[in-house]
């Protein structure tokens, strides 16, 4: 029993002994595990510190500089410093490539900032230019409108005043009328002048028709709508004419060149106006003695002929500026040249209109005579005489249309040996007597005419009035003068009503 | 009524005349005047139109003439041809009339004649 008390006592110390040694080496072993996670605990809080303090340091320097650099966008990328006891963690790798991948977003968001900024920029300024552009559209419309408006308004005017001052000068005999009367119509010519260049700018016709008209008669038509116009010398330039359709337009880009050359020529000099005819064309030359007009002008002058924008209404200079203006778009519209050129022999400048051949008519060309001096028969000293000089020449000058044909025009159809008792009035043929002799009839039109005429002023012997009177008279005879020539007729038909259309025009603004 | 469709004057009076607006007093519509002969090259295309009515012409033309040939207002024509009397292209025989004999020596003489009738 002992035995077995002391086996068990033994083996219980034993089994004691073996339970003590085997918790004691586990307990060394968890304190040991304890030890080492208790430094790794210390490692990680110091590694979550260290962490922090990067992240920390990252935000509030590496990323702004991140973004420095994408603003200033010269790729160097700024630096992120690891703290050593990160070294080797997958949180160092990406720490490290932060900055760079920041500021890749950075700049790819100012890129994506950038380009729809620019977009915008750019949709508005088209919008904007759009609505210049309208604006601009609109507001030369509206300043094309007023122009052509109040200067058509002045040029209808101021024709009628001309027509007036016409009338005037054949009406009153006096040298004090006659005296005012061409002063009133010098001023009333520039007008015209001035009137018409701004109807043509604001893109109307010339209103005013003439028939074909002798060179010498432009440049002197050209003249007379110019100040300081006795400055001007010019030859007799034989019989060359521009067809009536260009006339007008020729007048008034030739008023304007003289107008310039006398404005830029010293008041004493002569403008020197002359007639060159080439093969296919003809020039008519403006010589003036001024200053020589500088290359630099010229240049000026010649982009202002050709300029897009000459015939823009709101962009217009100073006068010459608006005359060249003007006489470059009328040589476009009808047709012909002018140019400017420097030094010429007067070391000034010379001005050149270039009419091509189907402006004009030359009297080899079978167009219609337009001779500028009439080759009037001898007259002789019975004044019955001088009234038949004009008929025999086809038409007295350029400047004379053939109105007086007119009523004439008619009758020179119709055969000379119908009955003399057609009772057609105003059809009638002229009648003949025996031996030939026409024989007046009377013009109702041209009776009525002097009955309701003002009763002529009582005149006394060798009064000026009875003088009129006769030339008057003589003149009326010549309106019913029956023997029309054919170029008569052709110079009637021009001015008939059925072209009346273009007079027409003329009144009608 | 606005008169004439077109004005009959495209080249103006005042540039016919070059500027001057006074005729000559001694010239007037009624005036008869004759041709002096002499070069017309210097002058210019009216002076020359009005010289070209006086070629052949045996007596004298008036201006009122002149005026009416060339369909020109009659100032006008009085003072193209003031100019040309000025130059001396054309006379005025009127103008001679300052020098003409007294009429006592006209009844003078009318007195011999029938004298010796």
């Amino acid at each position: 029993m002992t035995e077995l008390v002391l086996t068990g006592a033994v083996l219980l110390t034993l089994a004691g002994a073996g339970a003590a040694w085997y918790f004691r080496r586990k307990r060394d072993q968890a304190r040991h595990e304890a030890e080492l996670l208790r430094r790794h605990a210390d490692r990680l809080t110091l590694q979550l510190l260290a962490a922090e303090q990067c992240v920390g340091h990252l935000t509030a320097t590496v990323i702004p500089a991140a973004v420095g650099t994408a603003q200033d966008g010269d790729g160097a990328q700024a630096t992120l410093m690891v703290p050593p006891n990160l070294e080797g963690t997958p949180l160092a790798e990406r720490l490290r490539t932060l900055p760079g991948a920041v500021a890749a977003a950075v700049e790819d968001v100012r890129a994506r900032e950038r380009a729809a900024a620019a977009q915008s920029v750019e949709q508005l300024r088209q919008d904007a230019e759009r609505q210049i552009a309208q604006a601009r559209h609109e507001s030369v419309g509206v300043a094309r409108a007023a122009v052509r408006g109040f200067a058509n308004n002045v040029v209808a005017r101021a024709a009628r005043l001309g027509r007036a001052v016409s009338q005037g000068v054949r009406r009153h005999i006096s040298d004090e009328a006659y005296a005012t009367l061409v002063e009133i119509d010098h001023l009333a010519q520039q007008m015209l002048l001035t009137a018409s260049g701004y109807a043509v700018l604001a893109g109307d016709k010339l209103s005013r028709r003439w028939p074909a008209t002798a060179m010498t008669d432009i440049v002197r038509a050209a003249m007379g709508r110019i100040e300081g116009y006795e400055r001007i010398k010019h030859p007799e330039m034989g019989s060359i004419s521009v067809e009536g359709r260009a006339v007008e337009a020729v007048v008034h880009a030739l008023a304007v060149l003289l107008d310039n050359a006398l404005r830029y020529s010293p008041p004493a000099a002569s403008v020197h106006v002359s007639l060159e005819q080439g093969h296919h064309a003809c020039f008519l030359i403006v010589d003036d003695a001024g200053l020589r007009m500088d290359d630099e002008r010229l240049l000026w002058a010649s982009d202002v002929m050709s300029g897009e924008q000459r015939d823009d209404i709101t962009r217009l200079g100073a006068h010459p500026q608006t005359g060249l203006r003007v006489a470059s778009l009328l040589a476009e519209n009808y047709g012909f040249r002018v140019e400017l050129t420097a030094p010429n022999i007067y070391q000034g400048t010379r001005a050149m209109i270039v009419l091509p051949k189907n402006l004009l008519i030359t009297p080899e060309s079978g167009g219609p005579a337009v001779a500028s001096v009439p080759s009037v028969p001898a007259a002789r000293p019975e004044p019955a005489a001088v009234p038949q000089a004009p008929a025999a020449a086809p038409l007295p000058s350029g400047a004379h249309e053939a109105i007086p044909a007119a009523p004439a025009a008619p009758a020179a159809h119709q055969a000379p040996q119908a009955p003399p008792a057609t009772p057609t009035v105003g059809q009638t043929p002229p009648a003949t007597t025996a031996s030939g002799l026409t024989v007046r009839r009377r013009n109702p039109a041209l009776a009525a005419q002097r009955r309701t005429a003002p009763p002529p002023a009582p005149a006394g012997p060798g009064r000026p009035a009875i003088a009129a009177a006769w030339a008057e008279g003589t003149r009326r005879g010549r309106l019913d003068n029956p023997s029309a020539t054919p170029a008569e007729h052709d110079a009637a038909n021009r001015t008939t009503p059925g072209t009346g259309h273009d007079a027409a025009h003329e009144e009608g603004h | 009524m606005t008169g004439p469709r077109r004005d009959p004057d495209m080249v103006r009076p005042y540039v016919r005349t070059g500027g001057k607006i006074r005729a000559r007093d001694d010239v007037r519509l009624e005036s008869v005047l004759i041709a002096a002969s002499g070069p017309t090259d210097s002058l210019g295309p009216d002076p020359r139109r009005v010289m070209r009515l006086f070629t052949g012409t045996v007596g004298g033309l008036a201006v009122a003439d002149i005026a009416a040939a060339l369909e020109l207002p009659p100032s006008t024509v009085r003072i193209l041809v003031s100019s040309l009397m000025d130059s001396g292209h054309l006379t005025s025989p009127v103008a001679a009339s300052d020098h003409q004999p007294e009429s006592d020596l006209l009844q003078e003489v009318l007195r011999g004649l029938r004298s010796l009738v």
